[in-house]
């Protein structure tokens, strides 16, 4: 359970009869119209998903700036967009998606984790995050979770094997570097294959050798005359 | 039925490239299967070479995302490149070909043979990490071509050595699209039919504008003079080729305006441009991978070799082709050009619009002599015992430079195929005399310093044989000899290969490690009277080619031997 998750919390009503949920006295949407100050949201952030058809927005609430940034896509890119959306409350997550407030389809993926490192380790979203999404933060949501959104978006991911392990889907190359010290990191690691290794006699050794070249390649004008 | 994976983690132009090898492999044994392993991003390339039975990718541009974004686990990249080669690491193959070359070819080359069946073709790394060699061919490939100054071979060449395949050009190496093809055909038949109705027979030139890097591009103003020297010519059409990118077509557009707008430009993609160049005569290009797609498909070409392009290793093959360059002797084929360096912009235009002119009539009609500028040469790809040289056709190149690699290259065929080298001296006997006599003095004189430093090293290894206190002579003179490699003269070709050898010993015991070297520098010895033979064959050849002249033509200064 997250810190988000022990927040006072509770739903009230709009005038338009929307739900509107409150966390610590914070409405996360329009107590008025939460469409229209939707709308809003979408007018403002119009020129970025203009630009790019991935949207990476902080904040869940009860949907309805995702409703409408997703209908805005629609318009913009038919069916070929992708929207992802980070919720640090499970109590509001769990409210949003039980009221069915969510218009959701392939195209939309929602996820709340306890923890910022636990978004990290999941694979749909990194796969997400490699598309260079664009951000959008949800003001309301933002606010309330300053702490939570900073971390996330300064993430680093920590470099010892312990934590690398837990994302290594290949049992040969866990039980491989699993006979490391933990606390050392991926690159002590190649580096010691690479300069203090006097034998390689295992061929995950010369796979993680051949892996280490990657990004460090000389392009083809190497062979020049 | 043997199962080959050709590893290849070069560029595009290196991908079609690999086509030639990739055919002869075939050719030589039909049942032969070729898979090839490249970057993802090149993977529409591999594709359209006939003749792979399948093609595996590495996602580069993702690993290199996971490994070096921060935000990333280390653990996905490692799963992306794992899940990447796992189909190439659990199939069993007959041979591996590592064609880049590179670390990580190098690398995937050891994982795929070491401690099993199958053989490799070019290096690899042993489990101590020292490289391995399949042949004399990749120590060619690996240390001759990548140090010695005078290209003697080119790529293909050696890849064709190396895996001892016959180099027959094809020209059905490349998939084309039939609606590409239909299209093509029909445009430039409905524009070889309007100029008809004209009264002209035209041969449709195509001018691919633009390379990767500015330094090899052929400048604008050369290019714009060209266009405005073939349309002045009835015969010839230019038709402007670009690829589908807003740079490319500004350039196209660029030129346009000078003639306006009346140029007809061909906007073609990979998949495309096979197309396009099937359908025209000929194709005026720098080094870019149009050069290697119209090599594939039988066009010639013209290459305007300029910048860092590989004039000698990786030149156009079809010896219906021309490369135009300026003297070899004023390039520096180094990579990295800048923006502020002079030198390479003011050389890329002495090639002048004129010189490439002259070069499309002698192409397409041989009774045409070739006229070119001060410093301009051209070159004609010629077949011959180890593969496709550039032959000198006209113009002015150093004769030094001319020697060095001609001669470089009857050295590899004397001593790699026992060939005759005597069409190459017939080249050669064409320059200057004195340049020759210059040439040959100072070679001899290398090839003596050389075998003095052999010799020393002979005797201090057998006098350390007897006295390990003499151990630290012989290091002395092993280095001195090893000297030899860096001189840049014939007798550094064999030196190359010494120093290759020695590099990579891969004995256990040091009575193994002096067995071993003595039998390295006997082998040298051998090799350095190859090179002093050579010299002497040549010398004699062109004696006897001077004195036949004058015998035939007496004039009273030809008669001296050189």
């Amino acid at each position: 359970m997250s810190s988000a998750d022990l927040l006072p919390y509770e739903i009230k009503i709009s005038k338009t009869e929307q739900k509107v949920p409150v966390v610590e006295g914070v409405h996360l949407h329009s107590i008025y119209n939460p469409d229209r100050e939707a709308e809003g949201f979408v007018a403002k952030h119009l020129d970025s998903i203009k630009d790019n058809s991935k949207v990476l927005i902080l904040g869940l609430g009860f949907g309805y700036h995702v409703n409408h940034i997703v209908q805005k896509l629609k318009q913009l890119y038919g069916t070929a967009f992708e929207v992802c959306v980070i919720e640090p409350n499970r109590q509001v997550y769990n409210d949003c998606l039980s009221l069915n407030n969510l218009n959701l389809s392939e195209n939309i993926s929602v996820h709340c984790f306890d923890h910022v490192d636990s978004f990290y380790r999941e694979l749909g979203i990194v796969n997400f995050l490699k598309e260079k999404p664009v951000v959008l933060m949800h003001p309301a949501s933002y606010n309330l979770y300053q702490n939570f959104f900073r971390e996330f978006l300064t993430y680093k991911a920590p470099r010892d094997i312990r934590h690398i392990l837990d994302s290594i889907s290949n049992p040969e190359v866990k039980s491989y570097l699993n006979s490391y010290s933990s606390a050392l990191t991926l690159d002590h690691v190649l580096d010691q294959l690479k300069n203090e290794t006097p034998i390689i006699d295992n061929p995950v050794e010369f796979a993680l050798l051949a892996f280490n070249e990657i990004g460090s390649l000389s392009t083809c004008e190497e062979s020049h005359e | 039925m043997s199962d080959i994976l050709l590893i290849n983690f070069k560029r595009l132009g290196d991908i079609y490239s690999s086509a030639h090898l990739i055919q002869s492999i075939v050719t030589k044994d039909p049942s032969t299967k070729v898979s090839i392993l490249v970057f993802k991003e090149f993977e529409l390339a591999a594709r359209s070479i006939k003749n792979v039975a399948n093609v595996y990718t590495v996602n580069r541009k993702e690993i290199e995302t996971l490994k070096k974004n921060r935000i990333y686990s280390n653990g996905f990249a490692l799963n992306s490149f794992f899940d990447d080669i796992n189909d190439i690491a659990n199939l069993k193959w007959d041979q591996v070909i590592n064609y880049s070359n590179d670390r990580l070819s190098t690398y995937l080359t050891s994982l795929l043979t070491i401690g099993s069946k199958p053989e490799y073709a070019g290096i690899r790394f042993t489990k101590r990490q020292t490289v391995e060699y399949s042949s004399i061919w990749s120590i060619i490939f690996n240390d001759v071509l990548t140090s010695y100054k005078y290209t003697p071979v080119n790529f293909n060449d050696a890849y064709h050595h190396l895996i001892g395949a016959q180099f027959q050009i094809s020209e059905d190496s490349i998939k084309t699209n039939a609606k590409y093809n239909e299209s093509a055909f029909k445009n430039f038949t409905q524009l070889r039919e309007a100029e008809a109705r004209s009264g002209n027979q035209i041969k449709l030139v195509g001018i691919q504008l633009k390379t990767s890097r500015a330094s090899k591009d052929i400048p604008m103003e050369t290019l714009t003079v060209l266009v405005n020297k073939i349309l002045d010519c009835p015969e010839l059409y230019p038709i402007l080729l670009v690829a589908p990118s807003q740079e490319e077509k500004a350039i196209a557009n660029k030129i346009n305006e000078h003639f306006d707008n009346s140029l007809v430009s061909v906007e073609a993609d990979l998949k495309a441009l096979p197309s396009v160049l099937i359908n025209l005569d000929l194709v005026i290009t720098p080094d870019t991978l149009t050069k290697h797609m119209a090599d594939l498909v039988d066009t010639p070409v013209i290459e305007v070799s300029l910048g860092e392009a590989p004039l000698f290793k990786q030149a156009t093959v079809n010896p219906q082709s021309i490369v135009l360059s300026v003297d070899p002797a004023l390039r520096e084929f180094s990579v990295k050009k800048t923006d502020s360096d002079l030198i390479w912009k003011n050389q890329n235009k002495m090639i002048e619009a004129a010189d490439i002119l002259s070069a499309v009539f002698y192409l397409l009609n041989e009774n045409t002599a070739l006229n070119l500028g001060q410093r301009v040469c051209a070159y004609q790809p010629v077949r011959d015992g180890l593969g496709y040289r550039l032959k000198l056709i006209a113009g002015e190149s150093d004769p030094q430079w001319e020697l060095a690699r001609q001669l470089g290259r009857c050295y590899m065929m004397k001593s790699l195929t026992g060939l005759k080298t005597d069409e190459i001296f017939s080249d050669l006997v064409e320059l200057p005399r004195q340049q020759i006599r210059k040439w040959l003095d100072g070679e001899k004189a290398k090839v003596s310093e050389a075998s003095k430093n052999l010799l020393g090293a002979i005797r201090s290894l057998l006098q350390a044989g007897e006295n390990s206190a003499k151990g630290g002579d012989f290091v002395r003179s092993l280095d001195k000899l090893l000297l030899s490699s860096e001189t840049d003269s014939l007798v550094s070709l064999p030196s190359l290969w010494f120093r290759a050898n020695i590099e990579s010993l891969n004995s256990t015991t040091l009575e193994e490690n002096i067995k071993e070297v003595e039998g390295l520098l006997y082998k040298l010895k051998g090799e350095y009277q190859k090179v002093f033979d050579l010299l002497k064959d040549f010398e004699n050849f062109a004696n006897k080619e001077r004195i036949l002249r004058a015998t035939q033509n007496p004039t009273p200064s030809e008669v001296a031997p050189a």
